[in-house]
């Protein structure tokens, strides 16, 4: 087979792809922006999101505050710089880990469940039901996802943020002979506002990828069992890849200046 | 001309290669009932998401009381979809939405209601489908078949509107409830002055809903007529369609295909 074809396929497809997702985003903002809400369904979104994911997140800030410390520890004894400690666990989480990681867990746990209910929406035809029912299924269906992504996320990081903090602080305290408060102390001693809104900042930008994929991959799903399948993968891959890729821009965007 | 509600005109569709609808050309009388008949997927579902703006259809026009639906995003046509109901093949209940959440569905979200007064229509439609009220805080996944079709049923005739579409709504009842739905339909019409469109399968059905029947065939409407003239059509493929004949026109065309 030619392989400029090949190539001049995929990059069609790729643009096609870009295109729909793109006029998808456009459609639903535009409409959604526009009343009537939908109160409960905001409402359940943001439960879903935020509320339930907190086992999650809480449990996966805290271990990774606790293996921060350690991992410090014994790197840094060997410059004999233990105490940056407090500082490395509160930076790393604050401005990376909190937020990536939450997008990740997030990612996983709300961007398929609602890739899998809106294609099963979309194959038994209840998304269809909703417009004959006179109700728009962008503003019912995606908006309340799309903001409750875009405002829960934050919510859970700063959440995430002081259970990773925790973690650390138990780790150095109980295990490594730290005290209390001199660690707390150096804790907050070089961190700067900066920090703590560009991590909320990158949890906003991810909360509003989880949401969007999610949505979209859902939304526009294949007939069948398996096309719901597909969007599933297709909500966590995408939705995955693309916050490690904002991650960075962001941080570009905060950081280089 | 003036009590033509539905009047449809050249409509084509198909999907990738397979020409489904092949120059369509209906009208529907104001205030009667008309039912589709045709062999299993002909396109009979197609016909009527078309009508509703849930398929758009590729070339040819539909009007609603003179109003073109097809490609309009027009507030007038808008208003003309928002007065009709649909009752899907499959049901298409919200599986998150308790039953009565489901029929009450439009007089809350699209009519503004208050849940009290929405609940109590509910209850009543409900009531009018044979089925009581312990069904209404029940969720549809917890029905059988037959029950999640009355509900569907319950869900487009709630709200009062002009126009209801009834695709297949007697398939999976018992005969008895089968006629119960069939009175339904019939004095819907009959008593209200609504306009309905049925498609069915079920001849016993055709002839309790109909004023009119339409037969569905290879794209177009191979034949209508008024209820009584159906078994004496002299069209053959009218005439083994309503006897269930295996042998006949259709059979012969499909194998030679
Ligand atoms: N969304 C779609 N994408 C692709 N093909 C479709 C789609 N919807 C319907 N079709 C095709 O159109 C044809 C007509 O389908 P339709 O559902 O209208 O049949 P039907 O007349 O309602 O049949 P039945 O009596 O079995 O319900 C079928 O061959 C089906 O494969
Ligand atoms: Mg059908």
């Amino acid at each position: 087979m030619n392989p400029l074809r090949v190539l001049g396929r995929s990059v069609v497809a790729l643009c096609g792809s870009v295109g729909g997702l793109a006029s998808f985003t456009v459609r639903a903002l535009s409409r959604g922006l526009m009343p009537p809400y939908f109160p409960r369904q905001y409402l359940r979104q943001c439960l879903d999101i935020g509320y339930y994911s907190l086992p999650v997140v809480g449990l996966t800030a805290i271990f990774t505050g606790m293996v921060l410390a350690l991992q410090s520890y014994t790197g840094f004894q060997r410059f004999e710089a233990e105490s940056a400690i407090a500082t490395i666990v509160v930076l790393s989480v604050v401005r990376e880990l909190g937020p990536v990681l939450a997008g990740l867990m997030v990612a996983g746990r709300v961007g398929a469940a609602m890739a899998a209910e809106l294609g099963t929406m979309r194959v038994t035809e209840q998304i269809d039901a909703l417009t004959t029912l006179s109700t728009d299924p962008y503003r019912y269906l995606i908006m309340p996802r799309l903001v409750g992504g875009l405002v829960m996320l934050p919510l859970l990081v700063i959440v995430a943020d002081i259970i990773g903090v925790m973690g650390g602080y138990l780790i150095a305290t109980l295990k490594l002979g730290f005290g209390s408060v001199e660690y707390l102390n150096s804790t907050f001693r070089y961190l700067e506002m900066q920090d703590v809104v560009s991590g909320l900042v990158k949890a906003a930008v991810f909360g509003f990828i989880v949401a969007l994929m999610g949505c979209y991959h859902g939304f526009t799903s294949e007939r069948g069992a398996q096309g719901v399948g597909v969007a599933t993968t297709r909500a966590v891959v995408t939705a995955s890849i693309l916050i490690l890729t904002a991650n960075y821009f962001v941080t570009e965007i905060f950081f280089s200046r | 001309m003036d009590n033509v509600k539905i009047s449809m005109r050249g409509v084509h569709k198909r999907f990738g290669k397979k020409v489904v609808l092949d120059g369509v050309d209906l009208d529907v009388e104001s205030g009667r009932s008309l039912v589709v008949i045709g062999g299993s997927g002909t396109g009979k579902s197609v016909l009527i998401k078309c009508i509703l703006g849930i398929l758009e259809p590729d070339a040819g026009s539909i009007r609603i009381d003179g109003v073109e639906v097809v490609g309009s995003r027009s507030g007038a046509a808008g208003a003309k979809r928002a007065e009709c109901g649909m009752l899907f093949q499959g049901g298409a209940l919200f599986d998150s939405l308790k039953i009565w959440e489901n029929v009450a569905f439009r007089l809350i979200y699209a009519e503004r209601l208050s849940r009290q007064k929405a609940r109590e229509i509910a209850m009543h439609t409900l009531k009018r489908v044979g089925l009581g009220e312990d069904v209404g805080d029940l969720l549809p996944a917890e029905l059988s078949g037959g029950m999640q079709k009355r509900v569907s049923l319950a869900r487009a005739i709630a709200s009062d509107p002009q126009i209801i579409f009834f695709d297949e709504p007697t398939t999976g009842l018992d005969p008895i409830m089968a006629d119960v739905i069939n009175d339904l339909i019939r004095s819907t019409t009959a008593d209200e002055g609504v306009t309905a469109v049925t498609i069915t399968h079920d001849m016993q059905s055709v002839r309790a809903i109909a004023d009119t029947v339409a037969m569905l065939y290879a794209g177009r409407i191979h034949w209508q007529g008024p209820v009584a003239e159906i078994d004496a059509s002299g069209d053959a493929y009218v005439e083994q369609f309503v006897e269930g004949n295996a042998d006949g026109p259709i059979r012969i065309e499909r194998a030679a295909e």
